[in-house]
């Protein structure tokens, strides 16, 4: 299983998820010297948006992420079992793809898309969380590998020479 | 205006604890140990261990040494040059967003066929980069 996550935006672009880009490929977007291998997404709670990401899902065969079985569980969810977990970690035919409803430090997907900026990759537009928000969510999250990128990102985000940056 | 000292007194919560309350905490619940079994590994009280957690007593750098040893790891620390730090962030933001992206997606698939063709110590070591 190769990791493809232009794939994995441009099935959530077809299937219409709204959703907004987190993580280390948010970082990376901004500019960050940041090694990640998954997508880290957080999509929008309404009913008919968990109804289009389980389609998504389904699409991109996503199995449950577990350390001892590298397919993955079977997974089926509709939008009602998607809502009931706050965290999904999946393996899909496209990588690693987590989905968490409220990232820490966060409320959830209406607090990251204020201020989200949307950019082009390879022809799917992606709603990616603004810098501080990443930070934020980071510096929240506390754990190791978040901890030793900080100090660059703080930098980063006090420069404020991200958005400026974006050239497609 | 928050005074350490009712931090300290336990009066007020400390809601942004201290690097060395994070790192014992973290310690501790990695290794599935109460406040009371890592008190009796570490020859002393759950009280002293909460207080140690909560911020409100900060510990020397050799006592977090102690106490992350008691929990079965090795406290790593090491200085990081944020000018180098800082360049790489600087040949990104140089790059256009897709090739930043493009960039991320290589060293991603890069680490995970590593890890799968180095033996398990190294592939350890690629996964906590």
């Amino acid at each position: 299983m190769s990791f493809d996550p232009t794939e994995i935006v441009r099935v959530l672009e077809a299937n219409a998820v709204r959703y907004v880009l987190i993580g280390g490929m948010a970082a990376t977007i901004h500019g960050a010297d940041y090694v990640t291998g998954d997508v880290d997404i957080t999509p929008a709670t309404d009913s008919g948006n968990l109804t289009r990401l389980s389609k998504a899902l389904h699409d991109l065969d996503a199995r449950i992420r577990v350390a001892d079985e590298p397919a993955g569980l079977p997974f089926d969810p509709d939008a009602g079992s998607l809502a009931s977990v706050a965290i999904w970690n999946l393996v899909t035919n496209a990588g690693d793809l987590d989905i968490s409803f409220v990232p820490s430090g966060t409320r959830g997907y209406r607090d990251l898309q204020r201020d989200a900026v949307t950019v082009l990759i390879h022809g799917v537009a992606v709603p990616v969380a603004s810098l501080a928000d990443v930070v934020r969510s980071k510096e929240a999250a506390g754990r190791d590998k978040d901890r030793l990128a900080l100090p660059m990102l703080r930098r980063l985000l006090a420069e404020s020479v991200s958005r400026r940056s974006f050239r497609r | 205006m928050l005074y350490s000292h009712e931090v300290a007194s336990g009066r007020i919560p400390n809601t942004n604890p201290p690097v060395s309350a994070s790192l014992v905490r973290e310690a501790r619940r990695r290794a599935g140990l109460t406040q009371t079994e890592l008190a009796t590994r570490a020859g002393t009280t759950q009280s002293d261990i909460a207080r140690l957690e909560s911020g409100r007593r900060l510990p020397t750098l050799e006592r977090v040494r102690a106490l992350a040893g008691a929990c079965g790891f090795e406290l790593a620390l090491g200085l990081r040059n944020q000018d180098d730090d800082w360049a790489a962030v600087s040949r990104n933001l140089a790059l256009s967003v897709e090739a930043r992206w493009d960039k991320t997606v290589a060293a991603a698939r890069f680490v995970r066929t590593a890890r799968t063709a180095l033996p398990a110590a190294a592939s350890d070591e690629l996964r906590s980069h």
